[in-house]
């Protein structure tokens, strides 16, 4: 039989494995996978057949077959392994320690992937991509891709607990009570459900029935970095988690299409976790074993050379001061394109095929590879290709509600290619390789400093780098437009005009050295832009924005010192007198941090903490107020108890932070 | 009959303090030196590495440690400063020290690690290990990982097959591992409340060790126990 719909999910039931469809006319399709539970090993030399029939003798071992497979990173030759079948997977732990200790047997592979992950790779399946269906008494026979349409008939609902019952409600539905014991029975025809109630595994798995998609929306939201919630999304009521809910999926969609993982799966790891899947997808492409340890060691090297090779992304300190008609320009995923263009990768790094033409890395005699495309960049093009397409149609985007989505979506990929690079130097990656992360960066350090080359030789002047972002002035519009492409086309790396400032500064630190990372400035659209001060921090209170708001604009235009000092002074009175006289709005001092552990987990008594625990709340988000008892959850606070001193101080240091370096007092 | 690197190397360790060389002054082995202050110990460590430099020859320092507290944890500037100070230039003495890192106990119980160690220079005369516990007391325990005896053994054959001295460092807060009480010759601990002060636990010229050194507690892996 076939009939046509979308792979949503995967579950097991009695230790098989079951995928979920669902199809275009709605319905749901469970289909048996007619597929065993499988690890390979590694025997040492001449010894495979002789496992192969031990082996095969074992009660929980349905068949061993040999295979010829790449088990080294570092070598392209296949090694005859053993793939072994297993009926019982609850078991396979039990059986997979017995085989370590087997003599001949030098190492398992691909125990640590999840029995579905390996079934879709190995078929080249994604959730949430369109197939033909073929299936013969509810047993999967295959599926064959039709398109990249996403499911437009996903049923959700949210649920919360309300007065010991249990509130369900999906788009169209009204509000239905239901019990833990009828809760199963109510799911029946959910594909996705919100909810944050679950708190402990053992209820989820007792009373979510098989095969539903679950959010927790509260640790979905704590993941993610790039996630800005807006007033709409709320956790608290059904509607507001239909209304993130449907946020999130998008997010659910892209990552569980690129990472093979399955969407309940997405919402409960690290976004750093996802680089093993892709990567694993790779390998198994390329005919690789996935290891379970991380085999790859650093060589030895002397001081001098880790001198040259271990060092941080270059930095262009800027002088302290204001500056005209300046130019951001910043490197889309700057090392993530590095790794697919340089081919970076353990497999491939200082590779022997390359005798001539190879891509070498300066500062250091090392060369990428360009014959073969390394584990790496063939997992991480997809996804960074993909995420330069969504940010391309945002930009296009007319209707804020599809620019919005856009940006979820390509913010989604992000956390995958801000992690990747950490991720290459990470213990715990069975592919990581600290010799490829600093190749990583001295290319990266290399590509910087070709661009200020480019703009000294076009007459621009760089006046602050760092890392993947550059700031070059004395240009005009076409110039910049012109210097962005030049960089372009001689690195490789894509180098975009982010935007111009009519009047940007530089303050200096507390302690008169030069910083990184602390500007502000005003574009020639009239927006203000900023980093490193409380403008720019989230946690950082209204209050505190409005004053660098207001003050911004007045440093960036006004010439006259003396004048400049007058209007300061004003606005530094008028924002005290708010503090003084309780002029102002409580919710408009709360400082609002989230809580990204368990609160029982943390020992500090960092100000947000003793709030939080004062009155924990839902949505993991201490907001809290400075009063004279120490700080305080706003709900527990008044404007008759706030410690105006603290403000006046904050308000204080935030005006020398803005100054320091560009007024002549403050210097 | 001792072997004539073996009586060169009967000298004293320099560590920068009078007290503390009359203490090491050994014909080889392994000195595991204790205290619950990395940064103090590493600095010693660091110390060490520059006051023992010898031209022609290598030390290796061997940083088993966990990345996400102290990813580069020497102190290069105090390295270069001290070498600086006795005369010897920067770049001969980065060029002398070999370093090799690890950030998971996978690395260390593994032959291929082992196996790229077997490519140094024979002239080594001093390998330091900063630290021995560190990867065992931030890495979750996996059935397959090998207890302490393995990298603990495979470093004193490092050390004889070069006949250099090796330097342990262990920050850890509970009672020394008892087969690294075995292989090392000496065992210093420092205390630093009030004040510092150094209690030799172990010594060839002790007759007996200072406290008492367990020789059972050793985590046994199930595995281990069939």
């Amino acid at each position: 039989m076939k009939t046509d719909g979308w792979l949503i999910n995967s579950f097991e039931k009695q230790s098989r494995l079951y995928l979920r469809f669902k199809t275009t006319q709605g319905n749901k399709l469970d289909l048996l996978v007619n597929s065993l539970h499988y690890f390979y090993l590694v025997p040492k030399k001449n010894m495979v057949e002789e496992l192969a029939y031990k082996i095969s003798l074992h009660p929980n071992v349905v068949k061993t077959e040999i295979e010829l497979k790449k088990t080294r990173i570092l070598s392209d030759s296949l090694e005859p392994v053993l793939k072994i079948s297993i009926n019982c997977p609850e078991n396979s732990k039990e059986l997979e320690t017995q085989l370590r200790n087997i003599e001949g047997v030098l190492e398992l592979a691909e125990t640590k992937l999840p029995y579905y992950f390996k079934f879709i790779a190995d078929n080249q399946l994604s959730f949430f991509k369109k197939y033909e269906i073929a299936y013969n008494n509810e047993e999967y026979v295959n599926a064959k891709e039709i398109g990249e349409q996403e499911p437009d008939n996903l049923v959700l609902a949210s649920l919360i607990q309300v007065k010991g019952l249990l509130a369900l409600k999906t788009q169209e539905s009204n509000v239905e009570y239901v019990t833990k014991n009828n809760l199963n029975y109510a799911l029946r025809n959910i594909d996705i459900l919100f909810a944050s109630w679950f708190n402990e595994n053992q209820i989820r798995k007792k009373l979510i029935p098989a095969g539903l998609i679950h959010c927790d929306l509260r640790e979905d939201v704590r993941a993610d970095m790039y996630f800005e919630i807006n007033e709409k999304d709320n956790v608290e009521t059904l509607d507001g988690q239909i209304i993130l809910g449907k946020r999130r999926l998008t997010r659910l969609i892209e990552l569980s299409r690129i990472t093979g993982v399955k969407p309940d799966i997405i919402t409960k790891i690290t976004p750093g976790s996802l680089n093993t899947f892709i990567h694993a997808i790779a390998a198994k492409q390329k005919g690789f074993l996935v290891p379970d340890k991380k085999k790859l060691v650093e060589a030895p090297k002397t001081l001098l050379e880790l001198m040259a090779v271990d060092k941080g992304g270059t930095i262009l300190y800027p002088s302290p001061g204001t500056y005209e008609n300046v130019a951001k320009c910043d490197f889309a995923s700057m090392y993530p394109s590095i790794i697919c263009k340089y081919n970076i990768s353990p497999d491939t790094l200082n590779c022997s095929c390359c005798s001539e033409n190879k891509f070498m890395i300066k500062g250091i005699d090392w060369h990428g590879c360009r014959k073969i495309e390394g584990i790496i960049p063939t997992g991480l093009e997809p996804v960074l290709l993909r995420r330069l397409k969504l940010k391309h149609l945002k930009k296009q985007a007319i209707n804020a509600q599809e620019k919005q989505e856009l940006n979820d979506r390509q913010g989604a990929l992000k956390t995958i290619l801000v992690t990747c690079f950490g991720y290459l130097g990470f213990s715990n990656f069975a592919f990581s390789n600290v010799e490829c992360k600093e190749a990583v960066v001295l290319i990266g350090r290399f590509v910087l400093e070709q661009s200020i080359d480019i703009a000294n030789e076009m007459g621009l002047t760089p006046i602050y780098g760092i890392v993947d972002s550059l700031f070059v002035k004395n240009g005009n519009k076409e110039q910049y437009e012109e210097f962005v492409k030049k960089v372009s086309e001689k690195t490789g790396i894509s180098l975009e005009l982010n935007c111009i400032f009519k009047k940007i500064a530089f303050p200096q630190s507390s302690d008169g050295s030069w910083v990184a990372n602390k500007y502000y400035g005003i574009t020639n659209e009239g927006e203000i832009e900023s980093r490193g001060i409380s403008l720019r921090h989230s946690d950082s209170c209204k209050w505190l924005k409005e004053f660098d708001k207001r003050i911004i604009p007045i440093i960036l235009s006004e010439d006259n010192e003396k004048e400049l000092l007058i209007y300061l002074n004003s606005i530094l009175n008028e924002f005290s007198r708010q503090i003084r006289e309780n002029d102002v709005c409580l919710k408009d001092l709360a400082i609002t941090k989230r809580i990204r552990g368990k609160i029982s987990e943390y020992t500090s008594n960092a100000p947000h903490l003793v709030a939080y625990r004062q009155l924990p709340t839902q949505d993991n988000h201490s907001k809290f107020i400075y009063t004279t008892e120490g700080p305080k959850p706003i709900q527990l606070t008044n404007l008759n108890n706030i410690d105006k001193k603290k403000y006046q101080t904050l308000l204080q240091h935030e005006l020398e932070a803005l100054c320091k370096g560009i007024t002549k007092q403050n210097s | 009959m001792q072997s004539t690197s073996a009586l060169t190397l009967c000298q004293q360790v320099k560590t920068g303090s009078k007290a503390l060389d009359s203490a090491l002054k050994i014909s080889g082995g392994v000195i595991t030196l204790r205290s619950t202050k990395q940064k103090w110990l590493s600095k010693l460590a660091a110390g060490i590495l520059v006051l023992n430099y010898k031209k022609n020859s290598s030390s290796l320092l061997l940083n088993w440690l966990d990345y996400h507290q102290r990813y580069w944890s020497l102190d290069l500037d105090y390295l270069i400063k001290i070498g600086n100070g006795i005369g010897i230039e920067s770049e001969e003495l980065v060029r002398s020290i070999i370093i090799h890192r690890c950030f998971s106990r996978d690395n260390i119980e593994s032959p291929e690690f082992w196996a790229a160690l077997g490519t140094l220079p024979k002239e080594l005369r001093l390998v330091v290990l900063d630290s021995f516990t560190e990867l065992y007391e931030s890495d979750p325990v996996k059935e397959e990982n090998k207890p302490k005896i393995f990298p603990a053994s495979m470093f004193n054959r490092l050390v004889s097959k070069h006949d250099a001295i090796g330097i342990i460092l262990d920050y850890s807060k509970k009672t020394i591992n008892p087969y690294l009480a075995q292989i090392s010759s000496v065992i210093i601990e420092f205390k630093h409340d009030e004040g510092l002060y150094a209690q030799v636990i172990k010594h060839p010229y002790l007759a007996d060790p200072l406290i008492e050194i367990p020789v059972a507690g050793q985590q046994i892996l199930k595995r281990w126990t069939k």
